[in-house]
Parts: structure tokens; sequence; C-alpha cells
């Protein structure tokens, strides 16, 4: 079958597109948000990070700004990334699939309790 | 592991991906070995630099070098041949129907057979550039299958049907058509890459129906009828004999009002100015009445 390479969603392609839903990150911003989101179990690294924002700037999912908001140091190297609205749509998607998996796993009693 | 011993690792990454992210991969080195300070988070950077490098570096050499895959469905090319080739329309029936009738009524045969061949002219560089069109449309057409949506990339025919959206689907001689609530659909056709594929895929989503076919196996729409009744004004205004000249009038008006009706539907300005279009069919109707009013003198 012929699929995307976002079909289905990589984990790490989630994360990214989830952390860009509240504001416009760089690289390193992305990954302490995932850090930061996922307790720190996720820390993407820059092969893992790029590799990833590379197909989903393919996909037009996310979005290179042109302005570079921080002026800080190393601000002439930060790349500044922004969710689009397929993006936003494909999240949206992904998170309703990973739903009814937990529905389903909740129904032949994978998962007790109300941590999920 | 240091900063450089890290800009030496960029190296195993092919110069693509190096060219495009190496400089924003130092970067993010460098910040988190900044921020990450104290043996242990080093040596946790270190390992998970070590654990990337591992996991990406065969990635970025595979994407290089895999020639680039088609990201959907596509009709092939040889359907799309044969699917251009059986949509010909009755025209000419049509016009040998017409040309006959004015003959019949006593139309001077000269003009009548150089009418009707201007017209065949026409209609054949009509149907020419109408296939030309539809091939161009059938090659762009690709089909995107997700967990729960289906997509449809055609230029200016874009469209995305997310499960919950899809109210049916139905299957029809020429493949599917995937319905949403408010009758927007996709057609998947039969002669698709990987029917099959998407037809299971769709089919797990809901049953799939049968729709009935049209009671006389094509649909005429109206922008046909117009076309079928166009080649009656050239009769209409040389036929001679009265009882002739009436149907014909009566059929050749009719195709003048539907073909009014579909350019203001298409061009929804026709209705505050008069574009030529109107303006000729105006004209071709005053012919047409003047013809009458002369067959009456007679």
């Amino acid at each position: 079958m012929p699929k995307t390479k976002l079909d289905p969603l990589p984990s790490a392609a989630f994360h990214i597109l989830v952390v860009l839903a509240d504001e416009d990150l760089h690289g390193y911003g992305i990954m302490r948000a995932v850090a930061a989101q996922t307790g720190g179990k996720v820390r993407l690294g820059p092969g893992t990070l790029y590799g990833s924002i590379k197909t989903l700037l393919e996909g037009r999912l996310i979005e290179e700004l042109g302005e570079r908001p921080d002026s800080g140091q190393g601000a002439e190297r930060r790349r500044y990334y922004r969710l689009t609205s397929a993006g936003r749509k494909l999240v949206r998607s992904e998170a309703e699939r990973l739903a009814a998996m937990v529905r389903l796993a909740r129904a032949k009693r994978f998962l007790r309790g109300a941590y999920v | 592991m240091s900063e450089k011993i890290y800009a030496w690792l960029l190296r195993l990454y092919p110069r693509a991906f190096r060219e495009e992210y190496g400089a924003a991969s130092q970067q993010l080195f460098r910040d988190r070995w900044n921020a990450e300070r104290g043996l242990r988070a080093r040596c946790r950077l270190g390992l998970d630099v070590v654990a990337d490098l591992a996991l990406t570096v065969p990635r970025e050499h595979r994407r290089r070098a895999r020639p680039p895959q088609p990201a959907g469905y596509r009709l092939p090319e040889e359907a799309v041949a044969a699917m251009v080739t059986r949509g010909r329309l009755s025209a000419y029936p049509a016009l040998l129907l017409f040309f006959a009738m004015g003959w019949l009524g006593g139309a001077p045969h000269l003009p009548l057979l150089a009418g009707y061949l201007l017209l065949a002219l026409a209609f054949t560089a009509a149907f020419v550039r109408r296939r030309i069109g539809s091939k161009r449309r059938l090659l762009s057409l690709e089909l995107i299958l997700g967990p729960d949506r289906i997509e449809r990339r055609q230029p200016g025919f874009d469209l995305t049907l997310r499960r919950n959206e899809v109210a049916r689907v139905s299957e029809v001689d020429q493949g599917l058509i995937v319905w949403a609530s408010d009758r927007r659909m996709i057609w998947v056709p039969s002669r698709l890459n990987g029917f099959e594929e998407v037809r299971d895929h769709l089919a797990a989503w809901m049953p799939i129906g049968r729709e009935d076919p049209p009671r006389h196996g094509f649909r005429i729409k109206p922008r046909h009828a117009y076309f079928l009744l166009f080649p009656a004004y050239v009769s209409a205004v040389l036929v001679r004999s009265l009882s002739w000249y009436l149907p014909l009038a009566l059929l050749s008006g009719a195709g003048l009002l539907v073909m009014v009706r579909q350019a203001m539907r298409q061009r929804p300005g026709l209705r505050r100015k008069p574009a030529p279009v109107v303006i000729l069919l105006a004209l071709l109707a005053v012919l047409i009445l003047k013809a009458a009013i002369m067959l009456r003198v007679k």
C-alpha cells in the first residue's frame, strides 16, 4: 500500500506537532517542551528532531518562520517553526485515533484507574 | 563529549542534511551542553547523542537513496486513456438528425451543408479540448488514505473527508463514491492503482451500499441538452416549410433557454450586465423570429 511517511504518524513527529500547537518554537525550544510534556521521558536528539522537522516541512504540516523572534545568543542559527492548519488537523485526528485505542484498551481491561 | 567531537560526528550524515540542518543541530547540542551540567547530566547527554546518531544516520542515508515514492493512489496512464475515450457525446447523431430535418423541410442544400460542416468542426474542436482537459485532470488525481480520512489531491479540487463526516459509501459502475452528509463527495475510480485496498479500507469504516445506476445508462445534464439542441438553429433559420420550422424552432428555443441558464449559473455576473454570449443568443433568437415571419408571409 502506498503510504506517506507520516501515515501512521511517528511518535516524535506527533510530539513536535503538539508542542507547536501552543507557540512558535526553535529546535531547542521544541526539545525542551517535548521533554517537559512527557515528564522527561522523551528527549529528542538533534538527528531525530531535525529529521522529523524535515519530514513535517515536506508534508506542509509545519512551516519555517522567516523572522527570528529571539535575538539572544546563537539567534542567527536558530530556526523557528509554526504549526500549519493541515498540521493542526492531523494532530486532532491522530489524538482521536489514540483516544479510540485507549478506549479499546480500557474496554478490554488492559487499563484500570483514572490515570489515563 | 564536547562540541568539537559532535561537529565531527555530524559528518556521518549525508551532505544535504548537514547543509540544511548541521548548524541548527550544533546549536541544539550547544544549548543542551550549556544547560545540562554535572557528570550525570553530561553522561546522559552523551548517551542520548550516540543513540540518536545510531538511529538517524542510517535513516537519513536511506531517505536520500530512496527514489521519491508516490504518496497516494493514482490512475495509471493506460486507464486514463481508456476512460477519456469512453465518454463520447452523441452530438454527431444529433447533428445528422437536424440536418435531415432541414433537408426534408426544403432548406437550401449548400448553406445547410456548409452550416453543418462548420458546426461539426466546432464540436470536434470542443471535444478535443475537453478530452485534453479530462486527461490532465484524471492524471493529476491522487487519493490519500489515512486511518480516519480520505483526501483527494487534484489542482482546484482538493478535498479531505474525515471519517466522521462520511455519510455513506456507494458502489457504482465506475468505482466507489464516498459521500459526506453535506453532499460533498470523492470518487474512487475502479481503475485506480490499489483500488481493492482502498475498498477494503472504506469497508472497514462502514458497509458499502449499491447506488442505483441511472435509468437510461447515462445521465443527461442540461449542458448536454444544449449541445444536442444547438444544431437545430441552422435548420430553423434555413428551413422553408412551416410545419418543419415549428418543431425546430421549439427545440432550438429550449436549447437557448438551457444555454442561458447554464451561463448564468456559471457566471453570476451575467445577471447584472449582459455578457457577449447573452447578446449573441438574443441575436440568434431575433433571426429565428424573422425567419418565422417570412414563412408566414409566404
